[in-house]
C-alpha cells in the first residue's frame, strides 16, 4: 500500500456551462440532463456505436480541467471497456488526458490527470457494450485537495440506516424494514494555513457550497470509496487554534452507493 | 427472491414507485400532422397551439421515495404517503373512498420541458412542480397508481397496492400534495341528467321512431347497445316510458324510438307534454326485475364509467378449451364445475356475459377412452354381487395427469349400494396392481330409464405413454334392475373386460365402451348465449388454455341470491352512489375498492370462505399495544322493518310511498332475560318489490346485527399484510375473552377497515362475524361427512353444520347451532 494520499473534492463542474454534444440520445434521456448534477436524470446514448460527449467552451474560451468525475452510471454492468477522456484546440486533433480506463463498477467514480487548459474536451465510450450505457453525472473540472490529513477518528464508511421494527404482545419480533441509508460522515481538518483558507475554502464555499461534489479521502489506496456528496449544514467555520492554524469541520451526506 | 419471500421475511428494505398518468398529446409539435408553428408547446391540451390535431394520449411521471435507492426511471421527489383507508361500514350501507395524500419535494425543474420529445422547450424557470401544474391544469380525474415492492426484486414483481383518479394538486413552497381518490369516487355522478322543466314535446307523438324534443342535447346520448330512455309526462292519456337508440341535435330529435316499455301504454301525446330523462332496472313488462349483478354492473360500467375490467374476477380454474372467435355465441370450457347457471366472466380483457351452461354433453375430447357408439350392455345386475369392469387406456405422450372419470349410467328400477372406482396399473394386458382408488358413489346417483353421467373427480399424476387400467366394483344391497353403462363417443380403441369376481378370469367386452378418462386436458363444457364485449369491454378472439375468470359479483350473486330480483324506477337524478346504497341495504351487500385495485361486490356478509381464514395471535401477529375491542353497541338491532313494493318512481323513505312492509324480529333478544328493549331498523327499499326479498333482506340484516357488531381494532406488521378489507379472519388475543376468561379462540371477524400507520405496521378494523360466536352459519358438507358433530374438530364444526336440539345447541358440550342464512 502506497502512503495515503490526502483528501480531495472535486468541484466546480466545467460541463454544466459548455455547450454539449452527443453521438447520440434516447428519447426521454437527453444530453441535458448531463448538466445538473442529478444522478437519477441521465444521458443514454442509442445503437451499439462508439458514443462520444463532447464538450466546447466556445471561441475564445477555454475549459480547465484536472478532474474527470463519473456517477449515476452502469458503465461497468454494460460491459464497458477502454473510457477515454481527450481535449483538443480544434476539434480535429485530439489527445489524451489521461490513459484509457474500465470501471470496475457502476459506483460514481474519478479520475485525477495533470491539469489540461483547452476549448474541447470530449469523453469517449468505445463501441463493444452490452446495451448503450447510461450517464446521471459528468464531472470534469478542478481539484480542491487538502493540505492536511483528516483528524483521528473519521470514519470513511459512515452510513446511517434507519429502521422500524414491530414487536408482537408476546414480545416476539416481528420484523423490521429499512425506510433509508444515506452516507453520513464527518470529518475535522486541524492545522489549516490561514491562506489556504482565504484562497482555497472561501471561495469553493461561496462559489459551491450547496452544491453537489465529489469527495474521495484516500485516492490512492481506495479508489472505489468516492463519493458524490453536499455539505449537510452550509456552514463556513475556520475557528482559529493554537498557532494561528485554523481548523475545518465538514459533515457530510451522500447518497450510499 | 419474490415478493412474498420479502414481505413475510425479518428484514427487508421496501420501495414504492408513484404513477401519475397525465394527458399528452401523441404527434410532434410542428411535425405533421401538428400544424402549429412558433415556440412549442408542452405537448397538453391547454398549451395546444393547433388543437384541431391534438391527439390525446398519456404520459407516465414516475416518482420514488426521496429517501429511497436511487432510480433513474422515477423522479426521487415523493416525501411521504398518507393514507384515509376505505372504510365500509357494514352497518350503514357505506363504504368510505379510500384516498391517498401523496406529498412531494417540489425542486428545479427538468432540463427539458419534453425530454422524450424531439421538438420542445428548454426549461428557464420555474419549478418542477409548478411548470407541471400550469401546464396540465386539466389533471383531474386522471389515472394514478401506487406500486409497492422491495429492494433487489425485478419490477416484474411490483405490486399495484392503490389506483385511483388524481382528484388535487396543491402546491406549497418547496411542496406539493397530490391527492388521489380510488374508482369509487365516480359513483357521485348523478343520474338520470336533470333536464330543463321546458324541455317538452314540440309534435305530437303517437309511438313513431322519432320523438321531437326542445333540446335534444339535454338527453343522454345512446347507441342500440346502451339505449336511452325518456318518459313523457301525461295526466290525460297517461304516461310512457319510451327507449331511443340516438339523438340529433341538429333537429332536436331522438331516433331510434320505441314506446310503451316497461309496462307503459303507448299512447298518442300531445305537444307540449313534457319529456324527462329516467333510468328503469327492469324487464320489459315493467313487473318482474333483474338479477343483482346485471344492476350492479349496469351502474359501474354504463353510468359510473367505471372500466369492467376494473371489477375483481374469481379465479375458479377454469380455461378456455378451444380457441374462440370474436364472436362465438358458445364457448367450450375446461373446469366450469363451480360456475353458476348463468353469469358474467372475463377472458383476457374481454367481459362476456352468459345465458346458459351446458351440462351430462357428450363428451368431444380427446383423451377420452372408449369404443363403438351408441350401444348399451346390460351388467346382469342382481342384489348382493360384485362385479368388475375394467377398461385399459393410454396415456399420450403429453398426458400427465388425470382428473376426471366419467361413466355413463343407466338402470331401470330400484338398485341401492355403492360403485367403487379405482385406478390399476398393466400387467401384460391385465389389470395389475391396483395404484389408486377414486372414489365411491351411491348407485341412487344413477339415473333411471335415461343415461346420467358420474364424474369422479380426482387429480392423479400419471406417466405418459403408458398403459393403464380403471376399474369399477359394484356393491349392489338392494333391487333387482339391471343397470347399464352406456356409450361415449370416441374413435380410440381400447380394450373392455369384466370379471365375475376378484378372483375369476379376465373376459373380454367386444365392443363396449365404458369410460371417459380426462387428462389434465380434461372434458369441455360449454358456456351458452355469451354476449361478446359485454359492459364496454372489447370482443376479441381467445386462444385455448387462457384463463375463464368468473366476476367476483356473479359468483357473489349466484351464491347467496340466485333467485333474487329487483326492479328500480328512476326519474329523478340521484347519485349513483346513493343508488348504491340502497341495493346494499336491499342485499346487505358490500361494495369496496381492495388493494388489488379492483372493486369488489360481496353480497351478503355471511363468514364464507372457499379458504381457511387467516389466524392471528398475540405472539406470533399482533403488534403490540395495538389490539383494542368495542362492543360497538349502536349497531346492535333486535327487529328490521323492511318497506318495500314501492308506489311510484323514487318514493323516498316515506312508508306511505310503498305497498307493503315486512317485520322480522327476534323474540328471544327482546326478552326481558336479554336486552330487554326493541330496535327497529327501517330498510326503506325502492328495489324490493316482493317478500322474498324483503326477508331475505332483512333475515340477513338481523342475523348479523342482533347481538351487535363488536369492533377490533389490531395492528400487524408487513408480513402479515396479506390480510385486506374484505377478507375474514380469525383472532385469538385475550382481549377477547370467553366466559371462563380464558381468550375466545379464533374468533372470527371481517376486516373493514386497513390503514397503514408506517412501512411496515398496518392498522386494521375488523367487526365481529358470528354474533360473538352465538351464529355459525350452516354450510351443507360433503357426503363423507357421516357422523356426528363430536367426532370431528374445530376446523369441520366452522366450515360446516350439524342438526341441533330443541335448544338449538349442538354436540355433548351444547355448543351454539347453526343458523340457516
Amino acid at each position: 500500500m502506497s502512503v495515503n494520499a490526502k483528501p480531495i473534492i472535486a468541484w466546480n463542474n466545467q460541463v454544466i456551462a459548455a455547450a454539449l454534444t452527443v453521438s447520440t440520445e434516447a428519447p426521454g434521456y437527453p444530453r441535458q440532463n448531463l448538466q445538473d448534477w442529478r444522478p437519477y436524470l441521465a444521458w443514454q446514448g442509442t445503437g451499439s456505436a462508439e458514443q462520444w460527449l463532447t464538450l466546447d467552451a466556445g471561441a475564445g474560451a477555454a475549459i480547465a480541467a484536472t478532474c474527470l468525475g463519473l456517477a449515476g452510471h452502469d458503465l461497468a454492468s454494460q460491459g464497458v471497456t477502454g473510457v477515454a477522456l481527450k481535449y483538443s484546440d480544434n476539434d480535429a486533433d485530439w489527445s489524451d488526458c489521461l490513459p484509457a480506463f474500465t470501471p470496475a463498477s457502476d459506483r460514481t467514480l474519478l479520475k485525477i490527470f495533470p491539469a489540461q487548459t483547452h476549448r474541447y474536451f470530449k469523453l469517449v465510450i468505445p463501441a463493444g457494450y452490452a446495451a448503450p450505457p447510461r450517464l446521471g453525472v459528468w464531472f470534469l473540472g478542478g481539484a480542491l485537495p487538502f493540505p492536511v490529513y483528516p483528524e483521528l477518528g473519521f470514519d470513511p464508511d459512515g452510513r446511517v440506516k434507519e429502521t422500524e421494527a414491530q414487536v408482537s404482545r408476546g414480545g416476539n419480533l416481528l420484523g423490521v424494514v429499512e425506510r433509508f441509508t444515506r452516507l453520513e460522515f464527518k470529518v475535522g481538518f486541524r492545522h489549516l494555513a490561514p491562506a489556504w483558507c482565504e484562497t482555497v475554502w472561501k471561495p469553493f464555499f461561496t462559489a459551491a457550497a450547496l452544491l453537489p461534489f465529489f469527495w474521495a479521502w484516500d485516492l490512492t489506496n481506495h479508489s472505489e470509496q468516492v463519493y458524490l456528496v453536499r455539505l449537510l449544514k452550509p456552514e463556513l467555520n475556520l475557528p482559529y487554534q493554537a498557532g494561528s492554524w485554523r481548523s475545518l469541520d465538514l459533515n457530510l451526506e451522500g447518497l450510499a452507493e | 427472491m419474490s415478493y412474498i419471500s420479502e414481505q413475510t421475511g425479518l428484514a427487508r428494505i421496501p420501495t414504492v414507485l408513484v404513477k401519475l398518468h397525465l394527458d399528452y398529446c401523441q404527434n410532434t409539435f410542428g411535425q405533421s400532422p401538428c400544424a402549429a408553428a412558433g415556440v412549442p408547446c408542452y405537448y397538453t391540451y391547454p398549451t395546444c397551439k393547433d388543437k384541431a390535431h391534438y391527439l390525446r394520449g398519456s404520459k407516465d411521471y414516475r416518482f420514488c421515495a426521496q429517501a429511497g435507492p436511487l432510480r433513474t426511471d422515477a423522479l426521487p421527489h415523493l416525501a411521504q404517503l398518507a393514507m384515509v383507508p376505505t372504510e365500509i361500514k357494514a352497518d350503514q350501507h357505506l363504504t368510505r373512498v379510500g384516498e391517498i395524500s401523496l406529498e412531494f419535494y417540489d425542486e428545479l425543474p427538468l432540463p427539458l420541458a419534453n425530454p422524450d420529445k424531439t421538438v420542445g422547450n428548454p426549461e428557464s424557470g420555474g419549478t418542477f412542480w409548478r411548470n407541471l401544474l400550469a401546464r396540465n391544469p386539466n389533471y383531474r380525474g386522471r389515472p394514478a397508481e401506487i406500486w409497492q415492492s422491495f429492494l433487489g426484486l425485478a419490477e416484474s414483481e411490483a405490486r399495484l397496492c392503490f389506483k385511483g383518479l388524481i382528484t388535487n394538486i396543491a402546491v406549497s413552497e418547496g411542496r406539493a400534495t397530490v391527492t388521489v381518490q380510488d374508482y369509487l369516487k365516480k359513483l357521485e355522478v348523478k343520474i338520470p341528467a336533470q333536464q330543463s322543466s321546458e324541455n317538452v314535446l314540440t309534435a305530437a307523438y303517437s309511438g313513431g321512431a322519432e320523438l321531437l324534443v326542445s333540446d335534444a342535447s339535454e338527453f343522454a346520448s345512446a347507441s342500440p347497445g346502451q339505449p336511452g330512455l325518456v318518459k313523457i309526462e301525461d295526466e290525460t292519456n297517461g304516461s310512457e316510458y319510451v327507449s331511443y337508440t340516438g339523438r340529433s341535435l341538429s333537429d332536436n330529435k331522438l331516433t331510434g324510438c320505441q314506446g310503451g316499455r316497461f309496462g307503459t301504454v303507448s299512447v298518442s301525446h300531445p305537444a307540449g307534454a313534457q319529456v324527462s330523462n329516467a333510468v328503469v332496472w327492469a324487464e320489459d313488462n315493467g313487473v318482474d326485475g333483474l338479477a343483482l349483478d346485471e344492476i350492479f354492473l349496469d351502474l359501474l360500467t354504463a353510468y359510473a364509467g367505471i372500466s369492467v375490467l376494473d371489477l375483481a374476477v374469481v379465479d375458479l380454474g377454469a380455461t378456455l378449451g378451444a380457441a374462440a372467435g370474436s364472436s362465438d355465441s358458445s364457448l367450450d370450457c375446461l373446469g366450469l364445475e363451480d360456475f353458476p347457471p348463468a353469469g358474467v366472466f372475463r377472458i383476457e380483457d374481454e367481459v362476456i356475459r352468459y345465458a346458459g351452461k351446458s351440462s351430462g354433453m357428450a363428451f368431444g375430447v380427446v383423451d377420452e377412452e372408449a369404443g363403438p357408439q351408441d350401444g348399451q350392455h346390460s351388467l346382469d345386475q342382481g342384489a348382493g354381487v360384485e362385479q368388475w369392469h375394467f377398461v385399459r387406456f393410454q396415456t399420450g405422450p403429453g398426458d400427465t395427469a388425470l382428473d376426471r372419470v366419467r361413466l355413463q349410467l343407466m338402470r331401470d328400477g330400484f338398485l341401492a349400494g355403492s360403485i367403487t372406482l379405482y385406478l390399476y396399473s398393466d400387467q401384460a394386458g391385465n389389470p395389475g396392481a391396483q395404484l389408486a382408488r377414486l372414489g365411491q358413489k351411491d348407485l341412487s346417483l344413477v339415473g333411471v330409464s335415461g343415461s346420467r353421467d358420474l364424474i369422479w373427480s380426482r387429480h392423479l399424476s400419471l406417466t405418459p405413454s403408458t398403459a393403464y387400467w380403471l376399474g369399477y366394483k359394484l356393491r349392489v344391497t338392494a333391487g333387482l334392475a339391471e343397470i347399464f353403462h352406456a356409450l361415449k363417443v370416441s374413435p380410440l380403441a381400447t380394450e373392455f373386460k369384466h370379471a365375475r369376481s376378484d378372483a375369476g378370469p379376465f373376459t373380454a367386452i367386444a365392443g363396449l365402451p365404458l369410460f371417459a378418462v380426462e387428462t389434465s386436458a380434461g372434458s369441455y363444457e360449454t358456456l351458452t348465449g355469451c354476449k361478446r364485449g359485454a359492459y364496454g369491454s372489447d370482443a376479441a378472439a381467445h386462444s385455448a388454455g387462457v384463463a375463464v375468470q368468473l366476476l367476483e359479483v356473479s359468483d357473489e350473486v349466484s351464491r347467496w341470491l340466485a333467485s333474487a330480483r329487483y326492479r328500480r324506477f328512476l326519474e329523478k337524478p340521484v347519485a349513483i352512489k346513493d343508488l348504491l346504497r340502497e341495493l346494499r341495504q336491499s342485499t346487505l351487500a358490500h361494495v369496496w375498492q381492495g388493494e388489488d385495485s379492483r372493486i369488489h361486490l360481496k353480497c351478503a356478509p355471511v363468514p364464507f370462505f372457499r379458504d381457511p381464514p387467516k389466524s392471528l395471535t398475540d405472539a406470533e401477529n399482533l403488534v403490540h399495544q395495538s389490539v383494542s375491542a368495542d362492543q360497538n353497541e349502536e349497531a346492535r338491532q333486535t327487529r328490521v322493518t323492511v318497506y318495500y313494493d314501492p308506489l311510484n318512481a323514487d318514493p323516498g323513505a316515506d312508508p306511505e310511498q310503498y305497498r307493503a312492509a315486512l317485520l322480522h324480529l327476534d323474540q328471544e333478544v327482546e326478552s326481558e332475560n336479554y336486552y330487554g328493549e326493541i330496535r327497529n331498523y327501517e330498510i326503506f327499499s325502492p328495489w324490493i318489490y316482493r317478500s322474498l326479498e324483503a326477508l331475505n333482506a332483512a333475515a340477513h340484516f338481523l342475523l348479523r346485527f342482533r347481538y351487535g357488531a363488536p369492533l377490533l381494532t389490531f395492528g400487524l406488521e408487513l408480513k402479515d399484510a396479506d390480510l385486506g378489507v374484505g377478507d375474514f379472519v380469525r383472532v385469538s388475543t385475550d382481549l377477547v375473552q370467553a366466559p371462563a376468561g380464558a381468550p375466545r379462540l379464533q374468533a372470527l371477524y371481517e376486516v373493514v377497515k386497513k390503514k397503514p400507520l408506517g412501512p411496515n405496521r398496518f392498522e386494521y378494523q375488523a367487526l365481529e362475524a358470528a354474533g360473538g360466536g352465538l351464529n355459525r352459519y350452516a354450510v351443507i358438507a360433503p357426503d363423507s361427512y357421516t357422523a356426528d358433530y363430536d367426532d370431528y374438530g374445530d376446523d369441520a364444526h366452522a366450515k360446516y353444520a350439524w342438526v341441533s336440539d330443541a335448544n338449538a345447541q349442538v354436540g355433548a358440550d351444547a355448543d351454539p347451532g347453526y343458523c340457516i342464512s
